[in-house]
This record gives structure tokens, C-alpha cells and sequence, in this order.
């Protein structure tokens, strides 16, 4: 089984802690994104998995055998780095065929798979050119040609799509997917793009700060983030986190009080655990309200306070009171600044985040 | 203006800066080319004033480098040709030791520092930041006791020496710049480190280490000092020789003085040339953003 599992991976560079107690489990033919903003320790966990870090502490075991202390190439890992990374006085061909010859297979192995992968990734046209003659979107697929040409283990990613433009980004991000489809191995992807992570993984592993925060399907990272730091960190435009009080909860709805109004809102029945009076966290998505016409107990009003079209929606930025709210809206919708709207959440859209900044979630 | 001017961008120079660039680089050449031309001159065309710039050439300053012709009329070799020998191979000898050594040293300091890596590649600078006349006579001191003195060995780990630091500075500098990716990449397709060393770093870094080998054997080839004291009869290079070849009975033979200075530029003109589409990259390497 070519499966990857970490326990309690940890990374100390002198004082600073990088991972700190990561558990990851990979199984065969799932594709993990490792998702945070810059510095949370994702990258270093793809190169103590790879081993080109020593790990601190914890363990590292790649097709169920512990691989601590292996080198590299023992553990028959294979890597696309964010610049690529590929052998710049080698052709193309001579850089695909480069880690099948390091296994010492015979000429004519090696070419027919580099040639079957070439066509594979439509590389057969610059099988001669040197790196630095390549295009940006094809040194991406010779790096990716180079993974998949032998037949590794697991496959890791690092930031694969950051140098590529939106377009090619697109593009590439399905031909990966398409190609880790049909290969059934473990695969860990970095990146900090979480439109890629929501996109490309089966499941996404939320990083800050060396801690693994939410460990969840793109869709339960998105509907139920376990924190206050991933229902921030996902989603664009990011979710509307409002400080509130819970003064009553009944029959499934929770009276909250805003800054300066009051609303009764549906909520998870958790909430009824929490005590009256207490400090929460409300969290409702852009696009989780409707426009409704008159005030309600269920409703928000809010001045609008900037419009931008985004194209298909408009984004508009709200303030009640100090607090501002971000709503998306429909491109069809008049509105102006200045003018105040009633905003109404849909059904079981809005979440509450204890006083520790946790998901109330039965 | 008799000319279009062409649009603003990288174009050829026009002629009005060629002319220049041309003056400024006749005036740097004079002092090789006089020497050129001396070297082909009779003692009488060579000490014409002024100096005269069409004469017939003729070659018996080159035969008087290798030989001397007696009283009696014999011809006696003057060793001319052992000296040469001796500069070729103390020089490429050394600066090859010195690239070896330095690539190596360079590799680790680039890649495992050391606690206090900076320190030591300090420490390796201030070896040459003395004038050679200081040490000269500590070094001269050590190859009497250890018997290097006048021997090959002995130029050549001086030379060596002499280049390292240069070297490990340089070559330090040109495996910083390259990306450490490339080699872990090697790592995970399964290369040991000897090979990431020799197939991923080395082939990459050809132009670096001709820069290097450039501007260390014209360093070498050049040096006086050092030889002065430290090679024997047998083991003198030529700017030893040369200078022996200074005093002679007539005071100085500068047609024999200039045709040693010909011989002597060949080869590291051929070298040089041979390198120099290596060398122009070597030199801007890292200062252009690739």
C-alpha cells in the first residue's frame, strides 16, 4: 500500500518551532492539500515527509515502514518543487529519463516510458530542448513528467501552480488532477492557494504556526471550519466573523445580540450547551444572506458602504454601527451606497465560535 | 545629422562610440604591441629614434631566447625551453590543486556551514591579504627545513596555496547562487551525494570554474616573487629567467627581453581565448536575473 502516515512530526530550527505534534494520515490514491498562509510549517512537513529535513520529533512512515533516518531516495518518494527544479544542463528527455536511470533500468525501458509519459503530457515536441528554452506552463509538466515517469511510492507537491498565470494555472490544475487520478497513490500537496486546495484535494489539512488547525473534506472545511482561523483563512470574499453575546437559546434558534441590534437566527442545537450571557463568535458567509425587504427579528440591517462588481455578484461592504460586514449579492440587485438593506441569513448558514474561537457543532 | 536615428533600445553601438571604445583600448594595447614589434626587430630598428613602425621583421631575437651562440661559434641552448616547461606546469599544476581543493572546501561552506562559517571563510581571505614580502621569509624558512626548496612540489603547493583562497571566495559565491532544489530533486530520484556533487552542481557550474582557472593562472603565471626564492635551477619559470636575461653585457637585449614577453603572453592568451565565452559568463554570473 503506498500510503503515508506522520505522527506527532515536529521541526524545531534552534528556538523556533516550525511543525509542532503534526498526525497526518494519507491512504493510497487520496490527494491531502496542506494548506496555510506563508511560513506555517507546511513546507517544511512535505520535506521532512520527503526527508530532506530531519525530523525533531515524531515519525514518518511511508507504505506502512518507518522511514526516520532513511535518505531520500530510499524512500522512493517522488517531488515537484515550486521552481521545478529541474536539471538545467539536461535535455528535457535527459531529465525525465534521470531518475530512471539512477534505478539502473535498461535504455529500452527508460525510453519508452519517457516516451509514453512525454505523450502523455504533450511533451513530445521539446523532448531536446534545455530547460531555460521552455515556456513557464512546460517546465511545470516536464517537473511533473519527471514525478510521475518512475513509479514511486507517494508523490508530493510544493506550491506545483504558484509561477504559472491564471489561465495555465487552470489548465494545469486539472491535468494534474487528471493524472493523480489515474496513478492511486498518496499524494501531499502544498500550496497557499485555497481555491487550488478546494479544487485538487480529497481532503485539505488547515496549517498556522506549525499546528495542523482542521483536518476535513473541502466541503466540511468550508461548512463547518472547526476554528475561527480557518473560517477566516477559507473562502473569498472571507466569512463575516461578528462579535456577539448569546442571550437565550430555543428551539433550535439563538438570540444574539450585534453591536446594535439583536437577531434571532437558526443554529446548530450545540449551541444549547453554551451559557446565556456568554461572549460568541457569530460567522455567516457573504453569500449565505438574502436581501429581504422589511426588518424581522431575523434580519440584520446594515448601510452599504462600497460597492464592487465582481462580475457574476456583487460584492458589497457593509457597516452596522463599527462593524463592518461584507454580503454578496447578485449582479442584477440595484443598490447604492448609503442606502441600508435587511439582511436575512439562510437556513442553517450561521455558525457559532465559542469563546476559545471553537465551532459549536454537535 | 546624416544618419536616421534608430529607436531608443538595445542596438550596435554607433561609429562615433566604436571610435572611442577603439582609441581607449589602442591606448591600453601600445605598451603589448610595442613589445610585439620590438621582439621582431634588430637591435639597431629597436633602439631607433623614433621608433620605427615598418622595418623587416626578423627572428633572431626568438632564436636568442633558446639559444646562445659562442665565441667559438657553437650553439649552447639556454634552458629557455625547460623554463617555459617549468611556468606551464608549476602554474596549471597549481591552479588545477587550487580548483580541486577550493571547489571542494567552496562546496561544504556553501552547503554545511559550519558554526561561525563566515569566520572561516574570513580567516581563509586573510591569507592574502598580506603582502607576499611578509611571508616570504617564514615560507622560505619551512622549504629550507622541509626540502621543498627548488623543488616541483614545492612551487606547486605554493602556488596552490596562494590560489585557494581566491578560489574557495569565488567558487563559495557560485554555488551559493545555485538552487538547492536542483539537488534535492537528484536526491529523491535517487542519486547518492558524490553524484549529486559531480552530476547536478559541477556540470552546472563550468563557467564558474573557468573563470576561476582564468583568473588564477594569469595570477600564477605572472608571479615573480615567490619564484624568485623558492625554485632551483632546474625548477625556475620564466619571469625568473626573464629577469636573469636582463643583464647582459651590452645592457639590456630588450629585442631578446620582448620576444621571452611574446612567448610568454601565448599561452595564456590561448587559454584565455579558449575560455573566454566560459569566462564572460563566469564573470556576470548571478548579476543578471535569470
Amino acid at each position: 500500500m503506498s500510503n503515508i502516515r506522520v505522527q506527532n512530526l515536529t521541526k524545531r530550527f534552534g528556538d523556533l518551532t516550525a511543525v509542532s505534534g503534526v498526525d497526518l494520515e494519507i491512504k493510497a490514491g487520496e490527494v491531502l492539500c496542506l494548506l496555510g498562509p506563508s511560513g506555517c510549517g507546511k513546507t517544511t512537513t512535505l520535506r521532512m515527509i520527503a526527508g530532506l529535513e530531519q525530523v525533531s520529533d515524531g515519525d514518518v512512515y511511508i507504505a506502512d515502514e518507518k522511514m526516520n533516518g532513511k535518505t531520500p531516495s530510499q524512500r522512493d518518494v517522488a517531488m515537484v518543487f515550486q521552481f521545478y527544479a529541474l536539471y538545467p544542463t539536461l535535455t528535457v528527455a535527459e531529465n525525465m529519463a534521470f531518475p530512471l536511470r539512477a534505478e539502473k533500468k535498461s535504455e529500452a525501458e527508460i525510453n519508452s516510458r519517457v516516451q509514453e509519459v512525454a505523450r502523455a503530457l504533450a511533451l513530445t515536441e521539446v523532448m531536446e530542448r534545455l530547460p531555460d528554452q521552455l515556456g513557464e506552463g512546460e517546465k511545470q509538466r516536464v517537473a511533473v513528467a519527471r514525478a510521475v515517469v518512475r513509479d514511486p511510492n507517494c508523490f508530493l507537491f510544493d506550491e506545483p501552480l504558484s509561477r504559472l498565470d491564471v489561465t495555465l494555472r487552470q489548465t494545469m490544475r486539472g491535468e494534474i488532477k487528471e493524472i493523480l487520478n489515474g496513478l492511486s497513490k498518496a499524494t501531499v500537496i502544498v500550496t497557499h492557494d485555497q481555491l487550488e486546495a478546494l479544487t485538487m484535494a480529497d481532503r485539505i489539512a488547515v496549517m498556522r504556526d506549525g499546528y495542523i488547525e482542521q483536518v476535513a473534506t473541502p466541503h466540511d472545511i468550508f461548512t463547518r471550519p472547526a476554528n475561527l482561523f480557518v473560517a477566516g483563512f477559507i473562502g473569498t470574499p472571507s466569512m463575516n466573523l461578528l462579535e456577539a453575546t448569546l442571550t437565550k437559546f430555543q428551539d433550535g434558534k439563538a438570540s444574539i445580540d450585534l453591536d446594535s441590534q439583536k437577531i434571532l437566527i437558526d443554529v446548530d442545537k450545540a449551541v444549547e450547551g453554551i451559557d446565556a450571557g456568554s461572549q460568541v463568535t457569530l460567522g455567516i458567509r457573504p453569500r449565505a444572506f438574502q436581501v429581504v425587504d422589511a426588518a424581522g427579528e431575523d434580519t440584520i440591517s446594515a448601510t452599504v458602504d462600497l460597492i464592487e462588481p465582481m462580475g457574476a455578484e456583487t460584492l458589497l461592504h457593509m457597516m452596522d454601527g463599527e462593524t463592518e460586514m461584507r454580503v454578496v449579492v447578485g449582479r442584477e440587485m440595484k443598490v447604492h451606497t448609503g442606502e441600508t438593506l435587511h439582511l436575512q441569513c439562510k437556513p442553517s448558514q450561521a455558525l457559532i465560535f465559542d469563546g476559545n474561537g471553537q465551532l459549536v457543532l454537535t | 545629422m546624416f544618419f536616421k536615428k534608430k529607436d531608443r533600445g538595445i542596438r550596435e553601438a554607433g561609429w562615433d562610440r566604436t571610435l572611442i571604445t577603439g582609441v581607449v583600448g589602442m591606448v591600453y594595447f601600445a605598451p603589448v604591441f610595442w613589445i610585439i614589434l620590438n621582439a621582431f626587430k634588430t637591435r639597431q630598428d629597436g633602439l631607433a629614434t623614433p621608433p620605427k613602425l615598418f622595418f623587416t621583421p626578423s627572428m633572431d631575437n626568438f632564436f636568442n631566447v633558446f639559444y646562445r651562440i659562442t665565441d667559438a661559434g657553437d650553439h649552447v641552448a639556454t634552458g629557455m625551453g625547460l623554463y617555459f616547461f617549468n611556468s606551464i606546469f608549476a602554474a596549471g599544476a597549481g591552479v588545477l590543486l587550487a580548483l580541486v581543493i577550493g571547489t571542494l572546501a567552496a562546496y561544504g561552506f556553501s552547503r554545511y556551514p559550519l558554526r561561525g562559517n563566515d569566520t572561516y571563510l574570513f580567516v581563509i581571505l586573510t591569507t592574502r591579504m598580506l603582502p607576499p614580502i611578509v611571508v616570504i621569509i617564514p615560507i622560505f624558512l619551512m622549504f629550507r627545513v622541509t626540502g621543498l626548496s627548488g623543488s616541483y612540489i614545492g612551487i606547486i603547493l605554493l602556488y596552490a596555496m596562494f590560489n585557494l583562497a581566491f578560489s574557495v571566495w569565488m567558487m563559495k559565491s557560485f554555488f551559493d547562487e545555485l538552487s538547492t532544489d536542483v539537488e534535492d530533486a537528484a536526491r529523491l530520484d535517487g542519486i547518492n551525494e558524490i553524484k549529486v556533487f559531480f552530476k547536478i552542481c559541477i556540470p552546472q557550474l563550468t563557467a564558474g570554474l573557468a573563470a576561476t582557472a582564468v583568473f588564477a593562472l594569469i595570477l600564477t603565471w605572472n608571479e615573480f616573487l615567490f619564484a624568485l626564492l623558492l625554485t632551483g635551477n632546474d625548477t625556475r619559470t620564466v619571469p625568473v629567467a626573464m629577469a636573469r636575461a636582463m643583464g647582459g653585457q651590452l645592457g639590456v637585449d630588450y629585442g631578446l627581453l620582448s620576444a621571452i614577453i611574446t612567448l610568454f603572453l601565448i599561452p595564456v592568451f590561448v587559454v584565455t581565448y579558449m575560455l573566454q565565452n566560459h569566462l564572460l559568463r563566469g564573470v556576470t554570473f548571478g548579476t543578471v536575473k535569470k
